[in-house]
């Protein structure tokens, strides 16, 4: 089998693997050859976006998670189903694209409240990165926002300013004395890299334009010269030709069954909080028997991610025929993420991008004529919050490797958890906060729950740490006593937020790529 | 909402009223005297197929123009029915176009877009003229039978009908329910324009 020999073999081609690619393309640093396990999905294709359009048939789903390819155990077993996606840009492909940075106290997390792991670097180490990230996710946020942390740069695009039903809840908040933000959000309010500024086109599952961020749109513009990214190529164990140094990745071309081996001088391993520490467990050795970078027992655990809350409310009568116009989220509220609800798992919250809303060509497909549907217009609606938790890890929780492979030729996942997800009390807690907001609306409270778990912003898997004998990686994101070999994911995260992580994970990858 | 309207009294009766043109009931139903022995009329509207999925959509290729012509009936149908023809941007051309993507590549719609024009037509010659054809393809079909999918009937009200809705609906139609801006309505940029294309909390 001939291998390939690059200076930088990636692995994954989600977000921070095409933005480490792309840094180092730019400044000509070597070769790169990324592998990524899915296939290319058409992206800003008008067939596709038709038949989203009319047919509601989305072209990536083939990338989800099916049920047969994960397990769960646990009191509150996680439904990976939907929740990630594996083909080229990764995540991002379906990702709703919000992008709130982290609060600076969440990277200070055991020294506030004894929990989890410190980050090795504060906010303000971070912060000219979070500033360069925006800039390539392309993203929309009020500068001048109350509750979202200090910024040494202003927001590259005005946020959308807010919907009139955004307003209802607004007027609540105010009501009530609860803070509340634009919710900064991948979307170019004005052309960038080549992309067309946001339509409000209000289809943004599939823009057909790309004025939401997806990795392959950064993929698209590294071009060919000295970067090779191989599709269908699923990586199945690292090689190591001695116990401190890596040599290569092997891994299988599903489309002709072949194993090959691919060199690389360094090895970067951008594969996600579930995928990363299976190739870790995956390529256990005699020098590593329990998998690699796994001395001291933390790969694949402290798992978390956000459990999400909804809480909606229906009012008798839509006199102002309130519709939810835009197609993503306008409002968002910090109120509740800061030290003070540090300790017990703060939590950021939304108004729903897809409430209030009456689906006027449904009700023709079924039957109604004009008069009913100008009478539904104005008649009862629902509205929708909704916030993300603050979990923390408990190190019983873990990424297992499953029996079998996935469609994707990657090792089937077994999720073990348990220990419950989350705190019922603290969930109980902000939900009732959330009624109040409702409440304080005019609505009367309909429903009120917790979303099953899924895999959507899971975190800390391979943690990093200062020490070997806290986590997987070093504060340069380098797998403890190993020189040349890297992790760029969630998965390093020392600790989680109620703030969605991909703002703070590219952030974390344009840092990496600065010196790698 | 959409179950509360299915189960209106003003769609009960709408129900009574196709069933006089299908002369079906659902099984187990008691058929009128009045309706019963109808269904002859349209029986080839209603029998059964293998599945209710897309037909050969690896079959593309170009759809005739008299095909196009009973489509483009079926399309504007929809602002005559709702009242909302005034309010949609979309022409004979663009219509067009959209169903040459949809035929050229898999999914291909190629089959199901020539049997449901030939649905039309069979329907006319039945029936006698194209109102009552289009009564028959606009009527919804959540009382008829499992199998109803199924159908050539189904196939054309799941393929065409309810996704033409879906486009007249993002093309503009949802403009005459008191609406600025709708998934699929190009509305243009949320910065540095004079007027937002949405409604603005202020």
């Amino acid at each position: 089998m001939a291998g390939d020999e690059v200076d930088y073999l990636i692995v994954g081609s989600g977000v921070a693997g095409a933005l480490i690619a792309e840094r180092i393309r730019e400044r000509r640093a070597g070769s790169v050859l990324m592998l990524e396990a899915g296939g290319k999905i058409e992206m800003r294709n008008e067939r596709r976006w038709l038949d989203a359009l009319m047919s509601g048939r989305l072209p990536y789903t083939i990338g989800q998670d099916q049920v047969d390819e994960f397990t769960s155990t646990g009191p509150d077993p996680w439904n990976i189903n939907g929740g990630r996606l594996i083909g080229r840009g990764g995540s991002t492909i379906h990702w709703g694209g919000w992008c709130p940075r982290f609060q600076p106290e969440d990277f200070e997390l055991f020294s506030r409240v004894g929990k989890d792991l410190d980050w090795p670097f504060g906010y303000r180490d971070i912060e000219p990165w979070y500033c360069e990230a925006e800039i390539a996710l392309q993203v929309s946020g009020d500068s001048n926002a109350r509750t979202h942390p200090w910024r040494s740069r202003p927001y590259p695009f005005e946020a959308a300013p807010f919907t009139q039903p955004d307003g209802v809840v607004i007027k609540a908040m105010n009501d009530l004395s609860i803070s509340y933000d634009h919710m900064p959000i991948a979307r170019n309010a004005k052309p960038i890299h080549g992309m067309p500024a946001c339509q409000t086109i209000g289809t943004c599952q599939y823009c057909p334009i790309g004025a939401r961020y997806t990795a392959d749109q950064t993929l698209d513009r590294i071009g060919s010269d000295e970067f090779r990214l191989q599709l269908h190529a699923p990586a199945r164990r690292i090689l190591m030709d001695k116990k401190s140094h890596a040599s290569g990745v092997e891994y299988v071309n599903q489309q002709s069954g072949e194993t090959h081996t691919a060199y690389g001088r360094k090895i970067i391993i951008c594969a996600g909080t579930f995928e990363t520490p299976k190739l870790l467990l995956a390529s256990a050795n005699v020098d590593w028997p329990a998998g690699i970078g796994n001395q001291t027992d933390h790969v694949g655990r402290h798992l978390i991610a956000n459990p999400y809350l909804s809480v909606r409310g229906a009012i008798d009568r839509n006199s102002n025929r309130w519709q939810q116009e835009l197609n993503f989220a306008t409002l968002c509220s910090r109120h509740w993420d800061n030290p003070a609800t540090q300790g017990t798992g703060k939590l950021f919250l939304n108004k729903a991008d897809n409430s209030p809303f009456l689906n006027l060509a449904r009700l023709m497909a079924q039957g109604a004529t004009t008069a009913e549907i100008e009478a539904a217009a104005r008649d009862r609606t629902t509205f929708e919050l909704q916030g993300a938790m603050q979990m923390f890890s408990h190190r019983e929780n873990r990424i297992l490797l499953g029996s079998g492979t996935t469609r994707f030729g990657l090792p089937k996942t077994h999720i073990e958890v348990p220990i419950k997800a989350y705190d019922d009390a603290n969930a109980a807690q902000w939900l009732g906060q959330m009624r109040c907001i409702l409440e304080a609306a005019g609505f009367a409270v309909q429903a009120s729950s917790v979303y099953p778990q899924r895999s959507d912003h899971a975190m800390c898997t391979t943690r990093m740490s200062r020490s070997p004998t806290d986590g997987v990686v070093d504060p340069d994101l380098r797998v403890h006593d190993i020189d040349n070999l890297y992790i760029v994911s969630n998965a390093v995260f020392p600790s989680g937020a109620a703030a969605n992580p991909t703002l703070t994970l590219a952030a974390l990858a344009l840092r990496f790529a600065q010196h790698c | 909402m959409p179950d509360r309207w299915i189960a209106s009294e003003a769609f009960l009766l709408e129900r009574r009223r196709v069933l006089q043109i299908f002369g079906i009931l659902a099984a187990g139903a008691i058929i009128p005297e009045a309706v019963a022995g109808a269904n002859d009329s349209i029986e080839f509207a209603l029998q059964p197929l293998s599945d209710a999925s897309i037909r050969n959509p690896e079959l593309a290729g170009e759809l005739p123009p008299p095909a196009v012509d009973r489509l483009w009936r079926i399309f504007e149908h929809i602002g005559g029915h709702w009242s909302n023809a005034a309010d949609v941007a979309m022409d004979r051309q663009r219509f067009a176009r959209i169903l040459a993507l949809k035929v050229s590549e898999f999914p291909s719609y190629l089959t199901e877009y020539n049997d449901a024009s030939d649905l039309f037509s069979r329907l006319e010659a039945q029936l006698g003229d194209s109102a009552q054809a289009l009564r028959v393809l606009f009527t919804p079909p959540s009382f008829t039978t499992p199998d109803f999918p199924s159908t050539p009937l189904g196939h054309a009200q799941t393929y065409v009908v309810t996704e033409f809705i879906n486009l007249q609906i993002a093309n503009g139609g949802f403009r005459h329910f008191g609406y600025v801006n709708c998934p699929g309505w190009i509305g243009g940029p949320f910065a540095g324009v004079a007027e937002l294309p949405y409604r603005e909390w202020k």
